[in-house]
């Protein structure tokens, strides 16, 4: 009895030491850690707050409850907390951005939580009620796509002067994100983008291949009116891949994205550009006018803001325009009375300008007045 | 009793009136006996110091150009405008204080001209018009108010000739022109709205005939007729001669003399006015302007006044009445009615703000006018509101004070703070028609401090009062701490010049041998 006993003992002794001096001491590590029943975890709960209103009334609350170990004691110590998105599987985890830059570290816009725990005042001592790490709402959060997100919530607790993790503890959950994720929103920005240059490519009339100056007039524009490009190569990239394929063109696809992903402004941005191309050339011809008025019937855009915008660009840019009474909103089927109040209305703008402090807005409205008098005068000498 | 005095401060003519002794206005004619003077500068190369203004300074320009200034009044305001002579940069307002210093020296024979009403074009912005004050400070006159030209002529119309109703003042002088259109009943004269053009005038018309010069020069010589600023000076005063011509004849004959030989000329009226077309065009869609404004048809324009030079081309007079279906009425003197007209409203002035500097004759000769001036622009604030479209902020201008609104006149509008914790806000105050902020002219920007740890949306009232002698006032109030940031300013006030340059300069002025 006492031999099997002993030759038991010995047995169990010998596999525990073949195991803590092999690969498998963690597996190990985490069987004896979940026996101990002061270990150091976390949870995830999810709380709605029906006083807010819908879509910013779901809230995360994130607890740790155990054994904090220490070297000595008195450790000041902070908390930190973390999320990955594993739903591609945890070697292939996305980044979790935050909205709010309360959550969010210096240098991105990845989700990273910090803040003062305080002192564990001896070796191993234990939390022993619930503590919240952080409480944040849901929506603050983005996630790389759409749809059912597996997320891991990492608190570790970490020596305050050293930054060395002390404790750690995961808990995974799984969250619906409704919204359309980062990446889906690059893809799609750089889909917008594309397209407003394909719509200035087609406003200027010209073929391809087209010159430096005005790839480099389009890179410049993808530069400024946008932050998804980390360099103007990656920008002139995507400009040569559309000059190369310009003659291939759809020009009712371009405008259908910009309608149907872009935000308010970006058809107006897709407007600027073009305007900008066509007085690019120094001479703005009816052709490009006519092309510059069928992409604003197909995006969609009054009247009223295409002249505004037109004169504004295209006016101040000092280029020939070959028919400048459409820039005024003067079309030859127009009625007297239509006519005249047209240009009325239109000398009443630019006659108010004409006192700018601006020199150069001074000698626009200059030029502007003598261009609406010449246009009135050869229609009424073509009456007469 | 000092005398009251208005002056024409013209682009191309200037003339000074003063009210007589039962309150009417009468013109003084300058020393050489005439009753308009030129606005022309010359600063003579051989007498060191001496300065002609008048007949002179145009006779001497053609012998060299580069020391003569005229139309000045086109550039007032324009800070980046000199005229360097002698190691001295010339402003618009120093000139123009040389051509009122001539007509106070020469006015002041029988009286002292100290109290004057200058005029200004009704377009003038408020940078021209303290330009214009200040060019009557350095002459040494005490300026006490600023009228528009076409109210001028238009109070001068009203006290002396028999005009009554809906009225039409057409004001084409040598380098602007207004129209105005007004309600006169008996001596009470309303102000229903002005619109100007700052660069259509005799000036415009003489350089369409230059053209017509260099044309046929070209032709024939295949070269240019001018080939320097002597030239230019010397077609620029034939032009404006057979400009004149054309008023009274038919055609007129003249011999050019390039480097490339002569050339005998004829210009009709004709061709003339085939030259001016586009010029006439700018007046016709101005009095369209003016009547849209005023909600009026053509139909309802009981007279038309003519004002300034350019009214006497046969023309004008004729399309006017071809528009309007009656013959326009001429003053006595087109080139002086404004002048006239300026100094009733010194009058009017002084008699509303110091009475006691007015003598009884000449309170009683003003005890029926009245008159009801009207905004000239339209002032407002930068504001972002959400785009209906786009459903973004954008940039805007908000009108607050709408142009041609009787004074005195008020006006509120309400404004939101744009985020939370808002602890400040850009108060800019505008003025100018225009929607785009970027057309507009910001004549002041002041920092209104907000209760901190506030939500958004909190509401600001801005108030923008404008009284009878065009003083502004500007209140922002935010009503949930009461705090009010308060501004104001008159015409006049906030120029280019610093009270301490003006002194400097008005000192220079009043040593300047001015003949």
């Amino acid at each position: 009895m006492m031999i099997g006993i002993f030759v038991t003992g010995f047995v169990l002794a010998a596999g525990f030491a073949a195991v803590w001096f092999s690969p498998r001491r963690g597996g190990l590590l985490q069987i004896l850690s979940a026996l101990d029943r002061f270990r150091f975890i976390s949870r995830v709960e999810q709380l709605t707050d029906e006083s807010l209103p819908s879509g910013e009334d779901q809230f995360f609350r994130v607890k740790m409850i155990g054994r904090i170990p220490t070297e000595e004691d008195n450790v000041d110590t902070d908390m930190q907390l973390e999320i990955q998105d594993i739903t591609e599987g945890r070697s292939h985890p996305q980044q979790v951005l935050s909205a709010d830059e309360q959550y969010r570290s210096e240098n991105n816009a990845g989700f990273h939580f910090i803040r003062h725990n305080g002192i564990v005042p001896e070796k191993n001592s234990v939390l022993a009620r619930w503590a919240t790490v952080a409480q944040f709402p849901c929506h603050i959060l983005r996630f790389s796509h759409r749809g059912r997100r597996k997320l891991m919530f990492c608190v570790s607790v970490l020596e305050a002067e050293t930054g060395r993790k002390l404790t750690a503890a995961q808990k995974m959950i799984e969250y619906v994100y409704c919204s359309d994720g980062y990446r889906e929103v690059h893809s799609r920005r750089c889909d917008i983008l594309k397209s407003c240059i394909e719509l200035a490519v087609f406003s200027c009339g010209q073929t391809p291949p087209f010159s430096r100056d005005i790839q480099s007039l389009w890179t410049t524009w993808l530069q400024e009116k946008s932050d998804l490009f980390t360099s103007a190569e990656e920008a002139e990239g995507m400009v040569e891949q559309i000059a190369e394929n310009a003659s291939a063109l759809a020009l009712e696809a371009s405008a259908e994205t910009l309608l149907a992903y872009g935000q308010g402004t970006d058809v107006f941005l897709a407007l600027e550009l073009a305007l900008q191309t066509a007085g690019f050339y120094g001479n703005v011809t009816l052709d490009m006018y006519q092309r510059l008025a069928r992409i604003v019937k197909m995006l969609q855009i009054r009247q009223d803001r295409f002249l505004a915008m037109a004169q504004k660009v295209l006016l101040s840019s000092g280029c020939h325009i070959e028919e400048p009474s459409y820039l005024l909103g003067i079309s030859p089927d127009m009625d007297e009375a239509s006519f005249r109040k047209r240009l009325n209305e239109e000398y009443r703008k630019w006659n108010a300008r004409v006192t700018h402090p601006d020199a150069q807005i001074r000698d626009q409205a200059d030029r502007v007045l003598t261009l609406i008098a010449n246009i009135r005068t050869q229609r009424f000498q073509t009456c007469s | 009793m000092s005398t009251i005095a208005g002056i024409d401060l013209g682009t191309t003519f200037s003339a000074l009136a003063r009210l007589n002794g039962i309150g009417r206005p009468e013109i003084v004619p300058n020393c050489e006996g005439e009753r308009i003077t030129p606005s022309a500068v010359y600063f003579e190369e051989e007498e060191a110091g001496m300065i002609r203004v008048g007949l002179e300074a145009v006779n001497c320009r053609q012998l060299n150009p580069e020391r003569a200034v005229r139309w000045i009044k086109r550039y007032m305001g324009d800070q980046n405008w000199k005229k360097s002579i002698d190691g001295h940069d010339w402003t618009p307002q120093e000139i123009s204080g040389l051509i009122l210093k001539k007509l106070k020296q020469d006015c002041s024979i029988e009286s002292p001209i100290h109290d004057v009403v200058i005029s200004v074009p009704a377009h003038f912005d408020e940078a021209r018009r303290k330009a214009t004050m200040d060019a009557g400070t350095l002459a040494g006159l005490n300026v006490i108010g600023i009228v528009n030209e076409p109210v001028a002529a238009a109070l001068y119309y009203a006290t002396t000739q028999n005009v009554n109703g809906r009225v039409l003042v057409y004001d084409l002088g040598g380098g602007t022109f207004d129209v105005t259109i007004l309600d006169i009943d008996g001596q009470e004269i309303n102000i229903v709205c002005s619109q100007g053009d700052h660069a259509l005038g005799g000036v415009d018309f003489d350089k369409k005939i230059i053209e017509l010069f260099e044309e046929v020069y070209r032709k024939e010589h295949n070269a240019e007729l001018i080939q320097n600023e002597q030239d230019r000076a010397k077609y620029e005063d034939e032009a404006e001669d057979v400009k004149k011509t054309l008023s009274r004849r038919n055609s007129v004959r003249k011999i050019l003399y390039g480097t490339a030989g002569s050339v005998r000329v004829e210009i009709t009226r004709e061709q003339y006015v085939k030259a001016i077309e586009s010029l006439i065009a700018r007046t016709e869609i101005l009095i369209e302007v003016a009547l849209e404004e005023a909600k009026s048809s053509v139909s309802d324009i009981q007279k038309v006044l003519l004002v300034g030079g350019s009214t006497r081309m046969p023309v004008v007079q004729q399309r006017l009445k071809e528009k309007f279906g009656f013959e326009p009425e001429i003053a006595v003197n087109v080139d002086e009615c404004v002048a006239l007209g300026a100094a009733i409203h010194a009058g009017l002035t002084l008699l509303r703000d110091h009475p006691k500097k007015v003598s009884k004759g000449i309170a009683a000769g003003l005890k029926e006018v009245r008159l009801r001036d009207v905004c000239n622009h339209s002032y407002g604030t930068i504001c972002a509101p959400i785009d209906e479209e786009t459903g973004r902020h954008v940039i805007r201008n908000s009108i607050i004070l709408e142009k041609n609104t009787p004074l005195p006149c008020e006006a509120t509008q309400t404004f939101y703070t744009m985020s939370d914790g808002q602890t400040e806000l850009q108060a800019t105050i505008t003025q100018g028609e225009d929607e785009d902020p970027d057309f507009v002219n910001k004549i002041a920007t002041e920092i209104f401090t907000l209760p901190a740890d506030r939500p958004s949306n909190r509401p600001i009232h801005v108030r923008y009062s404008y009284d009878v002698n065009q003083r502004m006032h500007c209140q922002f109030l935010d009503e949930e701490s009461g705090r009010t940031l308060e501004v104001e300013f008159c015409v006049g006030e906030n120029g280019q010049m610093a009270p301490a340059e003006i002194q400097q300069a008005a000192e220079a002025i009043n040593a300047a041998n001015v003949q």
